[in-house]
Formats: C-alpha cells, sequence, structure tokens
C-alpha cells in the first residue's frame, strides 16, 4: 500500500475557498481549491490513496475512477512541488520469524 | 518548561530531565509559556523538522500547530489587504514601508513562522493622516484610539481583517544621523503597487528598537532574539555599533548588548548561524542567556489567568522589571508601592488591571478566512 505523507517543509492552511501551502525551505506558496484541500487534509490525517479518493468520490459524487484520477493528479503536482513524499505502509501482519520445524 | 522552549528555539539538545518536565506538562503550562515567549509557530516548525521533537512536544502539538496555521493565514491575509491599501496609498502618492512582520515577508520570510497580528506601516511626513483617513472612508476600517502611543495614529480595524497600524515614526528617540529607516530601503512590487522596504540594517535596528524599548517592561522575549536573528544577516556590524551608543542610558545599551550576544546563538529563518552579528566570546554569551533566562522565568511566577492579556498583564511586567535588575526602575517600583500601597497590594494579588490587560470579549481579528 502506499501512503503519502507531508513533508516537514509544507505547512497547509485552510482558507475561503480552498487552502494555501507554504513551503518554508523553498519560500513558495501553492494554492488549493476547495477539492484540493480536502484531499490535502484527508492525505494529512494519515488516509491512503485509495481511501483519500473513496471519500472524495463521495462527499463531491462523482464516479471513483474520477476521484482517484483527480487524487493521482494532484497527488503528482504535489510531489513535484516537494511537498509530501511517498511512503510504503506495510501490512500490519506480525512477523515472528521462521517457523519452528 | 521555558528550558524547553529556549533550547528548540536556539536548536540545541534537550536534557532528559528538561524533556520529562515538558513531555508531562498540562497544555495550560505550554500555553502560559508559550504566550509570554510568542514563538509557538516558530516551534511548529522545528517539530515537524526534528522528528526528536515530537514526544517533547506532544501535549502541545495542538497549539502550535494552531499559531503555525493562523500564522500563514494571517501572512496570507496581510498581502491581500497590502495590495488594497497600497492602491488607495498610489492614488494619494503616498509613500509607504513596510515594517515588522510584514517587511519580513516582503523580504522573504515564509509565512507561518512567526506570529503576525497586525499590518504595521510607515508613511512619509503629513500624508499620513490622509492615507489613515482614506482607508476608514475606502476601504471601512475604524479607528481605534484606546492605548495609541504618539508614534502612531489609531489602529485600524474592520471585520475579518488584521489590524492595521500607519506610524508616523519608529520610536520615540530620535535615530543617529544616516540610520534612519528609509535609509537605503529598497522598493517592491505588491499587486502592481510599489511598496519600500527597510535594508537589512534598519531593519535590524528596528527590530533591536522593538525588543528593547517598546517591550521594555518584559524584555528577552524568545520572539524577540528571533526576530533579531532573522534580521541580522546582511547587516552593518559599524552600524548597530553607533547605534547602540547613541543610547545614552546604560541600562538600554546593556540590554541591547545581552539581546544581540543570546540572539546570536539562534539560527536564523533559513537555520542558518547569524553571522552579521559580531558573535562574542562563550563567557558574554553564557553571560548574556544567564541574564534571559533569569528574567523569563522570573515573568513566569505571575500565574496565567483566562480574562487577562499575558504579556500586558501588570504582574508579569513588573516581575520583569524587577529581574532585568535597573536599580533606577526597581527603585521607582518601590516608591510607587509605598506612595500607593492599596493599588500596589491589588496589583500583586491580581485584582488590579489596567483596561488593555483584559482579555477583549471577542477574539482578535484573525484574518477571517474561514476554513
Amino acid at each position: 500500500m502506499t501512503r503519502v505523507t507531508v513533508r516537514p517543509d509544507a505547512l497547509f492552511a485552510g482558507v475561503a475557498d480552498g487552502g494555501v501551502v507554504v513551503h518554508t525551505t523553498t519560500k513558495r506558496y501553492y494554492s488549493l481549491n476547495e477539492t484540493g484541500a480536502r484531499i490535502w487534509s484527508l492525505l494529512e490525517s494519515g488516509a491512503e490513496l485509495d481511501a483519500a479518493a473513496a471519500a472524495v468520490a463521495s462527499e463531491y459524487g462523482i464516479t471513483a475512477a474520477e476521484a482517484a484520477e483527480a487524487v493521482g493528479r494532484l497527488v503528482s503536482d504535489l510531489l513535484e512541488a516537494g511537498l509530501v513524499q511517498l511512503a510504503e505502509v506495510r501490512d500490519e501482519v506480525r512477523d515472528d520469524g521462521p517457523a519452528a520445524p | 518548561m521555558y528550558d524547553t522552549v529556549a533550547s528548540i528555539v536556539a536548536g540545541g539538545p534537550i536534557d532528559d530531565r528538561t524533556a520529562h518536565a515538558a513531555m508531562n506538562a498540562v497544555p495550560a503550562t505550554w500555553s502560559h509559556v508559550l504566550a509570554l515567549e510568542g514563538c509557538a509557530a516558530w516551534l511548529d516548525r522545528e517539530r515537524r523538522r526534528r522528528p526528536e521533537l515530537e514526544a517533547v512536544t506532544a501535549p502541545a502539538a495542538a497549539l502550535l500547530r494552531e499559531a503555525a496555521v493562523r500564522s500563514l493565514r494571517n501572512g496570507v491575509a496581510a498581502a491581500q489587504q497590502l495590495g488594497e491599501i497600497l492602491a488607495i496609498a498610489a492614488e494619494l502618492g503616498v509613500r509607504v514601508l513596510a515594517l515588522k512582520g510584514i517587511a519580513r515577508l516582503i523580504a522573504g520570510e515564509p509565512a507561518g513562522l512567526r506570529t503576525m497580528a497586525d499590518i504595521d506601516l510607515l508613511v512619509d511626513g503629513p500624508a499620513a493622516s490622509g492615507l489613515h483617513e482614506r482607508l476608514q472612508l475606502g476601504l471601512g476600517y475604524e479607528a481605534d484610539p484606546r492605548g495609541t502611543p504618539a508614534r502612531h495614529l489609531p489602529s485600524l480595524a474592520r471585520a475579518g481583517s488584521l489590524p492595521v497600524e500607519i506610524h508616523l515614526r519608529v520610536g520615540d528617540r530620535a535615530r543617529p544621523h544616516g540610520l534612519e529607516m528609509w535609509d537605503d530601503a529598497r522598493r517592491a512590487n505588491i499587486g502592481g503597487y510599489e511598496i519600500h522596504v527597510p535594508s537589512p540594517t534598519m531593519r535590524l535596528l528596528h527590530t533591536i528598537e522593538h525588543a528593547i524599548l517598546v517591550h521594555r517592561a518584559a524584555r528577552y522575549k524568545l520572539r524577540d532574539l528571533l526576530d533579531v536573528a532573522t534580521a541580522a544577516p546582511g547587516s552593518d556590524v559599524n552600524a548597530v555599533a553607533r547605534y547602540i551608543e547613541s543610547h545614552r542610558s546604560h541600562a538600554d545599551r546593556r540590554a541591547i548588548r545581552t539581546l544581540l550576544a543570546a540572539a546570536s546563538d539562534l539560527p536564523s529563518t533559513d537555520g542558518c548561524p547569524t553571522p552579521a552579528l559580531a558573535r562574542p566570546d562563550g563567557a558574554v554569551q553564557r553571560r548574556a542567556w544567564r541574564r534571559v533566562r533569569r528574567v523569563a522565568r522570573t515573568r513566569l511566577l505571575a500565574p496565567a489567568r483566562a480574562d487577562v492579556i499575558p504579556e500586558s498583564d501588570p504582574r508579569v511586567l513588573v516581575l520583569s522589571q524587577i529581574a532585568q535588575g535597573s536599580p533606577v526602575v526597581v527603585g521607582g517600583l518601590i516608591a510607587r508601592a509605598v506612595t500607593a500601597p492599596i493599588r500596589a497590594a491589588r496589583l500583586v494579588t491580581g485584582s488590579w488591571l489596567p483596561a488593555e490587560a483584559r482579555t477583549p470579549a471577542r477574539p482578535p481579528a484573525d484574518g477571517g478566512l474561514g476554513e
């Protein structure tokens, strides 16, 4: 599973019609529309990409494919801007080492 | 708790005992320290950058994040408001210079690192009152004359916006020749309109002036130290020395040197050391920090009260001044206690409060850009 985490340099604030993100190292500002701000909040709260897309589909009344595309496109832009990073999430299965003979 | 906050601001390690106390402190204790030191947004940035701080600052995580988000939102609101203000200033042909937080933003500091409560502008000459009036008539600001010092016109407030202060001058004392705010100011463009930004040296001198003279009763806040550290790069060490010598009061000169010595130990906004400050030797720096800590810890002795703005609490201000140890100030406080013993007793017990120290019924304007 892939999770997108917010980089430590990025700070988000919701504003009237969306949100604004500042990259405190590059000192660049980015604006997000309402949907983008919602996706950011989902990712920041730890939602995985599939879960974020499902939430967007449900809240905005769009198909799962459209939501997945919207989330994917935004994440791609955010990655390019250095505002988020990808992290592989391991399934929570206990590893007790090799089975006893 | 203060030691934890100071260590984080200085970018240094936190010893186990101090860390343990911070981890087990209730949010109200954090809130009390952060309200007096004014560096919550900066701490949030450090918390995000340094994973080892996560556990230490855990009880304050929500407070820190809220301060950083508010700071970013206020920075965005300030830029929008400034565009409107400069359009009117251009119509009037008025020259405007940015001060303090808005000057730092225009100079390139990212929003979200420092609290920003208002927009401070210096306006050239007699045009100030004309601009002040037009902002009320044209943009719906209302003048609030309460507690207005002589150096600026009554603060301009508007629902959902940051207050605006039009300054007539930057301080109550004359600056030496060649150290005026307009000297070497550079021009910037906001929304197609021109604004002046002080040179690095003038930004540093104004920051010092604010920290030592405006905040005379509560010096050495960590926010002020950070402001000095951030303003220092690129400034002229000789001009700073000349500025220090222009102060007649030995206590003020000593306070400025303490501020500079302590601030030279802090990183600037970019996390770099502050090379433009003449770095004092280790003993001087340790002495400065001992003084800073003594003053800060002493003012923390005044317990927090929900109905009092911490930095205007007379008990905080009196304790700060006693810890600063100026004989003139301490003598004055003793004289007042003798001549007005009832008021002194009410001050000590917290039952007397000046109007400006009371928490406003409504929270201050916060940019008005709701989530």
